[in-house]
């Protein structure tokens, strides 16, 4: 096992499909356990369970049936492979890097907080909502004002300086977009 | 902090899946012209006529058994793999303090040290909240911190600082620098007020106060 801790901004660590799979083993396994286990110890199938499994038995393989549930655990499987390569988006931020061996990191979550703080100090907005994505950051703003350009020019502005104080080891972006209140 | 292993999830999730794939490939199979084209696939791919029934009765000899050690397998395997879920932070020993002879001089358990140190950062300004985790030993450590920054102060500032003062402390301590150091910034945010109050502890019209 490492000793060393694993580091703070890193891709996600797919839990929960883990975790669903994991599931599904144990109650695939279990019910195998039962079936096989009674069959190769009494010679029979399980009462409770006889019907159905002389049904599926006498179930020709080219048959709808069978074919549906090929076609769904291999959909599954595709899904499962799929969160296991897909890289993700991590839930924390490098930022500010130094000379230091290590990282700051900061969550995404602290990081829209931040920016949003800082947005809704501009003039002329109303409210905002910033969402941090793997390379950029969207941000949307409300504004009573008609000239929505020039709120969307400061709103940029604050986003670009709120960025720029935290430094992110990857260069984040801000997509603004203004929606006018009436 | 406490992590789940990535890289195990990563490897169980896509190796499942491509098994998953394959065995849905291998059924599906008996409905497609696959033995047609191939032939020589006849002892290992299904025919479309095949009932599970049938192919278990031709191989019952050796069927059953791996039947029943493949369900304890997978029972097992999800035993494990859902136990694995539970975050878990990478094993601490006690520091043991040597002088340059190497002769032991004594250990101190990684907790004192972590709430001195953790203490030492709640002095730095614009720190609301600290704690740390340190492992490794006198000869490598590594330090994992959290820190609460407040809001008013400059985080890029407060997070060079934190550092620079663990590095700082540690090396004090053990006499050795900590090869790594992570930081976990956590940010507070107040939210901005949505109205300005003018002259609201004067009794006379804001605007007259304000000419006076």
């Amino acid at each position: 096992m490492s000793t060393a801790p694993a580091r703070l901004a890193r891709r996600p660590a797919r839990s929960v499909p883990a975790a669903v799979l994991a599931l599904l083993a144990i109650a695939a396994g279990g019910t195998g356990l039962w079936l096989f286990g009674s069959f190769l110890l009494d010679g029979a199938w399980p009462a409770a369970a006889a019907e159905a499994v002389s049904a599926v038995g006498a179930t020709r393989l080219d048959s709808t049936p069978i074919l549906i549930g090929a076609g769904l655990l291999g959909l599954l499987g595709l899904l499962l492979a799929l969160s296991g390569i897909a890289p993700g988006d991590p839930g924390r931020r490098a930022i500010l890097a130094d000379d230091v061996p290590g990282q700051t990191a900061v969550s995404r979550r602290d990081l829209a907080h931040r920016v949003q703080r800082r947005i809704e100090h501009v003039d002329g907005v109303r409210d905002a909502r910033v969402s941090v994505r793997r390379r950029r950051v969207d941000v949307l703003v409300r504004t009573p004002l008609e000239d929505t350009a020039t709120v969307a020019r400061r709103t940029r502005a604050e986003a670009e300086a709120a960025l720029a104080s935290l430094r992110p080891s990857t260069p984040l972006r801000p997509r603004v977009r203004t929606a006018h209140l009436r | 902090m406490r992590t789940v292993s990535g890289r195990r999830n990563r490897t169980v999730l896509v190796l499942s899946g491509l098994l998953m794939m394959l065995a849905a490939a291998w059924v599906a199979s008996a409905a497609t012209p696959v033995l047609d084209l191939w032939p020589a696939g006849d002892p290992v791919l299904p025919h479309g006529d095949s009932r599970p029934a049938d192919i278990a009765a031709a191989h019952s000899s050796w069927l059953l058994p791996t039947a029943v050690a493949a369900s304890l397998l997978v029972t097992v395997g999800g035993i494990l793999l859902l136990i694995a879920q539970i975050p878990t932070a990478p094993p601490r020993e006690s520091v043991r303090v040597t002088d340059r002879d190497d002769h032991l001089l004594g250990s101190i358990a990684p907790g004192v040290l972590e709430r001195a140190l953790s203490d030492a950062l709640g002095a730095i300004p614009g720190v609301t909240d600290a704690s740390l985790r340190l492992g490794g030993g006198a000869a490598e450590p590594w330090i994992q911190s959290t820190v609460s920054v407040s809001e008013e102060s400059e985080t890029g500032w407060v997070a060079e600082t934190v550092r620079r003062r663990l590095i700082d402390d540690v090396t004090t301590v053990l006499g050795t620098a900590p090869v790594r150091v992570d930081l976990l910034v956590r940010l507070s945010s107040a939210r901005a007020p949505r109205t300005a109050r003018v002259g609201e502890h004067s009794t006379a019209a804001p605007a007259e106060t304000a000419l006076v």
